[in-house]
């Protein structure tokens, strides 16, 4: 499993992964790792980026990267799962990559709203951008800055999580990355394993943290899922 | 009722992806099980089907309930039934099979566990068998690539196809609904065949699919099987003398001369021992080969009884001929 990225030659991105960091080249294939891989991303033009993951024989996931900037800073950060947990769909004639989790006649109607609940702060993650098997949302809470990715497969949606203060200094050691996992039960699956999106409630309540960061104290760290 | 088509040619080659071989003779429906034979079939359940699980609210596009079960307007009772998952073709063929409201979700497809080996008249074709139906080529002793006589695809996959077989559309348009062991498979079923509003070469000979045990929708329909007809053939053995025929013995083959029962004698007295043996109607006739072994050959008769009506008897006071053949025409 690999990921590839396709930027304006304007744009940085850099690659986190098991404790290496590597600045990103455009159209280069990078191997995903079982733990977790987080991307820096600085834009300093809002032409459409795009990354792929994929594996061959298999239809790619493609997050746009161009979304929800925020007005103070240029730099966001993407977290994408471990290679283990990430269950792409063969490639077959009768699909192909625009929708192709949901089922024939159905898509994803409605997402949910996700509190992540730390020392009495609440950050809540309401408005996702995306399509398909990769949504997005983004948020301020005070002087935090939080990222939210949905990511829908076959067997299981994830959810992840960067928050960070927004100071001056950007790095990623200060990063509080979060992960929640919800396997599908008993939902019923297509001859090409595709779901009917129209059931999908997916419900997040328990999280594992990927990094803790240094400066802040994580304390009652909890996570709800509310639909509206 | 539906019309079925006589797959014949049994025990007939493998083809090379080592699918379509079938060791015995059956039948299976031309066409798929319409709408309005699953809805009498609803209807005859009543109000249970929905306390039994019969139906469920996956079949609601297609079907619904107001005091008795009917077609959604504008759908065509003719039109193959869609909408329904292995379950629901379970429940059917148990339906179908005894007509008997308590045997729905038993026999001889318990719902819960796995299929109940005994005698039934119904059952789901398994992928060999629909394999056969849709690509093999008796006359050719070959396999298509298409169920259509063909090794390729025409232009217009919308009109309506026949195997060599005689089955319609059995590769085309909808997929079907087919039964595998349920251990190799968890929690899934098999289809396979189908083309309509997928890509054509979905009906090519080998494509298959699983999907999940509670999926249905527009695409997938189902056929059932059913056993070929067959003769009760009876055989008596008699001793005129009263003391068996000692080392003397019949062999029962059938019309391509595979033995059905081997060293068949009888063993003290004078008879009759009666042997039963079911013969499939599409037997032209069988040999009865008569092996003997000492010299009171001559004592030895035997009868053959074709459901119940006497066919054939050797003569009393000679020796059996060594290979009779014996026509299974009922007509003879």
């Amino acid at each position: 499993m690999y990921l590839t990225l396709n930027f304006h030659h304007d744009n940085i991105y850099i690659l986190h992964n098991n404790h290496k960091s590597k600045l990103i080249k455009n159209n280069y294939l990078y191997s995903l790792t079982n733990k977790y891989t987080k991307i820096i991303s600085v834009l300093n033009n809002n032409q459409i980026d795009t990354i792929k993951i994929t594996e061959d024989s298999k239809l790619p996931i493609n997050i746009n990267t161009n979304w929800s900037l925020s007005k103070d800073s240029n730099i966001k950060k993407i977290l994408l799962p471990p290679a283990n947990k990430i269950n792409l769909i063969d490639t077959n004639i009768d699909l192909n990559n625009i929708n192709c989790i949901c089922q024939d006649q159905t898509s994803i109607r409605k997402l949910p709203k996700i509190n992540i609940i730390n020392n009495n702060n609440i950050f809540t993650l309401s408005k996702w951008t995306g399509n398909n098997q990769t949504w997005v949302s983004h948020t301020s809470y005070k002087e935090y800055v939080i990222y939210g990715f949905l990511y829908i497969f076959l067997d299981k949606a994830i959810f992840m999580s960067s928050i960070y203060k927004n100071t001056s200094d950007i790095n990623e050691f200060n990063d509080l990355d979060i992960m929640s996992i919800y396997q599908y039960d008993d939902i019923s699956q297509d001859e090409f394993n595709r779901i009917n999106c129209v059931d999908l409630k997916m419900q997040f309540d328990t999280c594992d943290i990927l990094h803790r960061p240094l400066t802040e104290i994580i304390e009652n760290l909890k996570i709800e899922t509310i639909y509206e | 009722m539906s019309s079925y088509c006589i797959i014949n040619n049994k025990n007939n080659k493998a083809d090379d992806n080592g699918y379509g071989s079938v060791d015995f003779n059956f039948r299976i429906q031309q066409n798929f099980i319409t709408c309005q034979e699953y809805i009498d079939f609803l209807n005859a359940l009543g109000s249970k089907a929905i306390d039994l699980n019969v139906y469920q609210k996956h079949n609601i596009p297609i079907i619904k309930y107001d005091n008795s079960f009917r077609l959604n307007d504008q759908i065509d009772p003719n039109l193959p039934i869609t909408h329904i998952n292995l379950i629901n073709l379970q429940q059917y063929c148990n339906w179908i099979n005894h007509k008997d409201i308590n045997l729905i979700n038993e026999y001889p497809y318990n719902i819960k566990d796995q299929v109940l080996i005994d005698s039934y008249e119904y059952w789901i074709p398994t992928y060999d068998q629909f394999y056969k139906a849709a690509y093999y080529n008796p006359h050719l002793q070959e396999y298509h690539l298409f169920p259509n006589h063909n090794n390729s695809i025409e232009n217009n996959i919308n009109q309506n196809h026949i195997s060599p077989y005689g089955v319609i559309n059995c590769g085309f348009k909808y997929f079907n609904i087919l039964y595998e062991d349920q251990n190799t498979q968890n929690n899934q079923y098999l289809i396979a065949g189908g083309s309509y509003n997928r890509h054509p070469n979905n009906a090519k000979a080998g494509t298959k699919y699983h999907v999940s045990k509670n999926y249905s929708s527009n695409y997938i329909s189902a056929r059932l099987c059913q056993k070929h007809p067959i003769h009760n053939l009876t055989i008596k053995l008699y001793d005129i003398y009263g003391d068996g025929w000692h080392n003397n013995y019949i062999n029962i083959k059938n019309s391509s001369n595979e033995i059905l029962l081997e060293k068949v004698s009888l063993n003290n007295g004078y008879g009759p021992f009666e042997i039963n043996l079911p013969i499939e109607t599409l037997e032209e006739y069988i040999n009865i080969e008569y092996i003997q072994s000492n010299e009171y050959h001559y004592e030895n008769y035997y009868e053959v009884y074709l459901n119940n009506q006497l066919i054939f008897k050797s003569d009393q006071h000679e020796t059996p001929p060594r290979l009779q053949q014996i026509s299974m025409n009922t007509n003879a």
